[in-house]
């Protein structure tokens, strides 16, 4: 589904990712994890396709199509999510007209049909149940005076909605207290399936306690320097960081010499 | 320069009024303002003067220019009691029996407004108690001194009760303004309105053109509150890439009155519109929206000044600019809290949105406070839309023009969320879509 081949990517003059290697097939979930400035969020930008982040060498693959000549609503089009680590406030924008807006946008790109109204509200009613979000948040603008919990969890939900095949989900778990991740956790398990894969790029390993991974990545320095099953997880929360980059260093050493 | 002004002043006054004659020697020492005059600074005076200042002598119940039907459906369609094509109103001229009726329904509330023709200036003279201060502009002492006239309304008590109407019934009066393709040189309206103790009035003013039309017109507004009266002000529309408006409004409120005013404007090739605001007796209150989307080469000067002269008034000034193509917008926006005018309550907030490349903003809030216990804020940004919102819509599917649409959107439309009144919220919606329909 998706295949990055050594990703060279520049923000403001700065090279932040530095040969990325990523393979993520159909129906599989992949952790990546890092320490604070690895180049996360940059990885979730690149994909989603946000200005100023320059692809300067290297290429992704989306079910076979590069990815980087797509705008960001094409890119939707085609499937890939973003769930923003700080969801935007858009004030003066109603929820629900955004969605409709957006969902619609998404189906006539595809060559769909537009949804109608009725179905749409339907749709919207199953899907906000799963992630008990209210109703009146339905009726507000996008995102703005939602709790931190409430924009989070709105992200997932517009995620249910628009059904993406790949979804990016940078630090979702960030600021969300355990009842939260529990149910941002059961939506996005929810929606598990072989058709959908997930990269989950997160600081901590609990939130992959409830959404249990197939692959474990670590992000460091702009490159992937280890990889594992969800065991990787727990040693990284065992030992941090560091033993990551110890371990680096030993292997440099090794190959040096 | 002067050429023009020696010949303005050469024309005759038809009567020996004394605020002509005052504001005519007034305008005779002070001239014509230029672009060292602050408030003239980021409007070319000069491009105001292509044109005579003063109407061309016409006989307007002959010379009535023929509009084309589309103008004349959506003129109609606005059910204006008064319409002016180039600054002359017109006569209504009614053909059936029943329109004939109820134009004369609408009019029962002002039966008693005093002739226009021959208004009893005494009676309806804001102007002379406004603070000569303020007299200082060569283009609205023009107006003053050579207007060819305008509405002079007295809203009384008794006027509300005449039979059947409710004293406490709003009064709406609903004006259209039309610049036609005919060559109309540069008039001068005056209007003067009174809204007696406790009264209230919804005055709308719109705006039209032909695509075609080429001229100026010099608009002023006299308007005084009475105690505890009430006046909702909207002013809207689109005077074309061609056309000039000047306006000066006046407007003074005594104790416990307020007035809303609402400009929504596309603006016109050189659009300016200076309003003042006297808070005169305690506790009266301003509240003030501005939309102003400017686009093409149009260039659009709002100024607005509120004057604090007396306890516990307040003023709430919003402008929103929002200024595409090589468009141009300048905004002036005074708070004055005088010397006694304790306890007052004053902000302002302008904000304005750079859409293309070579659009221009200029802003200038003013705060001036010589009063204590005085809570005040005023501040103003220049900006464009919001990269991260932009980007946040985009990656959930909305195509740019879409995305950029609905931000450009929701940022004119937020001022006019507060508004609670269903038919005023109906109106200013309207004004607004039309408004953002075109091609920001």
């Amino acid at each position: 589904m998706l295949t990055i081949e050594n990703l060279h990517v520049r923000v403001a003059g700065k090279e932040i990712l530095k040969g990325l290697n990523l393979n993520v097939k159909a129906g599989e979930v992949h952790a990546i994890m890092g320490p604070n400035g690895a180049g996360k969020s940059t990885l979730g930008y690149v994909l989603a396709g946000r200005d100023g982040y320059d692809v300067t060498e290297g290429r992704i693959l989306f079910n076979g199509e590069d990815l980087t000549t797509l705008e960001p609503d094409a890119r939707a089009a085609a499937g890939v999510f973003l769930a923003f680590q700080y969801p935007v406030e858009i004030p003066g924008v109603n929820n629900t007209y955004f969605l409709r807006a957006a969902l619609n946008a998404q189906r006539k790109a595809r060559g769909e049909p537009e949804m109608d109204s009725m179905n749409f509200l339907k749709l919207v009613r199953e899907k906000l149940k799963v992630l008990h979000l209210k109703d009146e948040l339905l009726n507000r603008a996008v995102n703005e005076g939602f709790s931190g919990g409430e924009k989070k969890r709105n992200e997932i939900f517009q995620m249910a909605l628009l059904e993406p095949k790949l979804a990016i989900l940078d630090e979702t778990d960030s600021g969300l207290d355990i009842d939260a991740l529990k149910l941002v956790a059961e939506g996005v398990n929810a929606l598990r399936s072989a058709q959908r894969s997930f990269v989950v790029i997160t600081h901590y390993q609990r939130l992959l306690d409830y959404i249990v991974p197939d692959v474990v990545h670590v992000l460091a320095d702009g490159r992937i320097v280890q990889s594992g099953d969800k065991d990787l997880a727990l040693k990284l929360e065992e030992h941090g960081y560091t033993w990551i980059r110890e371990r680096r260093r030993e292997e440099q050493a090794a190959l040096s010499s | 320069m002067s050429g023009l002004l020696e010949e303005l002043l050469a024309h005759p006054l038809d009567r020996s009024e004394q605020n002509r004659l005052r504001a005519r020697e007034r305008l005779r020492i002070i001239g014509l303002p230029d672009a060292r005059h602050e408030g003239w600074r980021y409007t070319p005076v000069r491009s105001l003067l292509t044109w005579p200042l003063h109407a061309p002598e016409v006989d307007p119940e002959v010379e009535v220019p023929e509009l084309p039907e589309d103008l004349i459906e959506d003129l109609e369609a606005l059910e204006p009691d008064f319409i002016y094509v180039d600054g002359v109103m017109q006569e209504e001229e009614d053909e059936s029996d029943d329109e004939e009726e109820e134009f004369e329904e609408r009019f029962d509330n002002f039966e008693d407004l005093p002739d226009f023709d021959e208004p009893d200036l005494d009676r309806a003279q804001p102007y002379s108690r406004l603070h000569p201060d303020f007299l200082e502009d060569g283009f609205e002492l023009a107006n003053i001194a050579f207007n060819q006239g305008g509405l002079v309304l007295d809203i009384d008590a008794e006027s509300g009760i005449e039979d059947g109407v409710d004293p406490d019934a709003e009064q709406t009066l609903v004006l259209a303004y039309v610049s036609s393709s005919e060559p109309a040189g540069f008039p001068h309206v005056r209007h003067r309105i009174r809204v007696g103790a406790g009264q209230s009035l919804t005055l709308v003013e719109h705006f039209l053109h032909e695509p075609d039309s080429k001229q100026a017109l010099n608009l002023g507004h006299e308007i005084e509150l009475e105690a505890g009266a009430t006046l909702r002000w909207v002013r809207m529309g689109d005077m074309g890439d061609a056309n000039q408006l000047l306006g000066f409004a006046r407007l003074r409120l005594e104790a416990g009155a307020s007035v809303h005013l609402y400009e929504l404007t596309r603006g016109a090739g050189l659009y300016r519109q200076a309003t003042q605001v006297d808070l005169s007796g305690v506790g009266a209150r301003c509240e003030a929206t501005a939309v102003l989307a400017i686009d093409g080469r149009r260039h659009a000067d709002l100024q607005w000044r509120v004057d604090h002269r007396a306890r516990d008034t307040s003023a709430d000034l919003k402008m929103r600019g929002l200024v595409s193509g090589r468009g141009k917008l300048s905004v002036g926006g005074s708070l004055i809290v005088h010397a006694g005018a304790d306890g007052t309550d004053t902000r302002l907030s302008n904000k304005n949105l750079l859409l293309s490349e070579h659009a221009e903003v200029n802003t200038k809030p003013v705060l001036e406070i010589d009063a204590d216990e005085v809570k005040a804020a005023h501040g103003a940004t220049v900006g464009q839309l919001d990269e991260r919102a932009l980007f946040y819509m985009r990656s959930r599917g909305l195509p740019e023009t879409l995305a950029r649409q609905l931000l450009t959107r929701a940022f004119a439309f937020e001022v006019i969320s507060g508004v609670d009144d269903d038919s005023l919220k109906a109106l200013l919606d309207m004004a607004l879509t039309k408004m953002m329909a075109k091609p920001a």
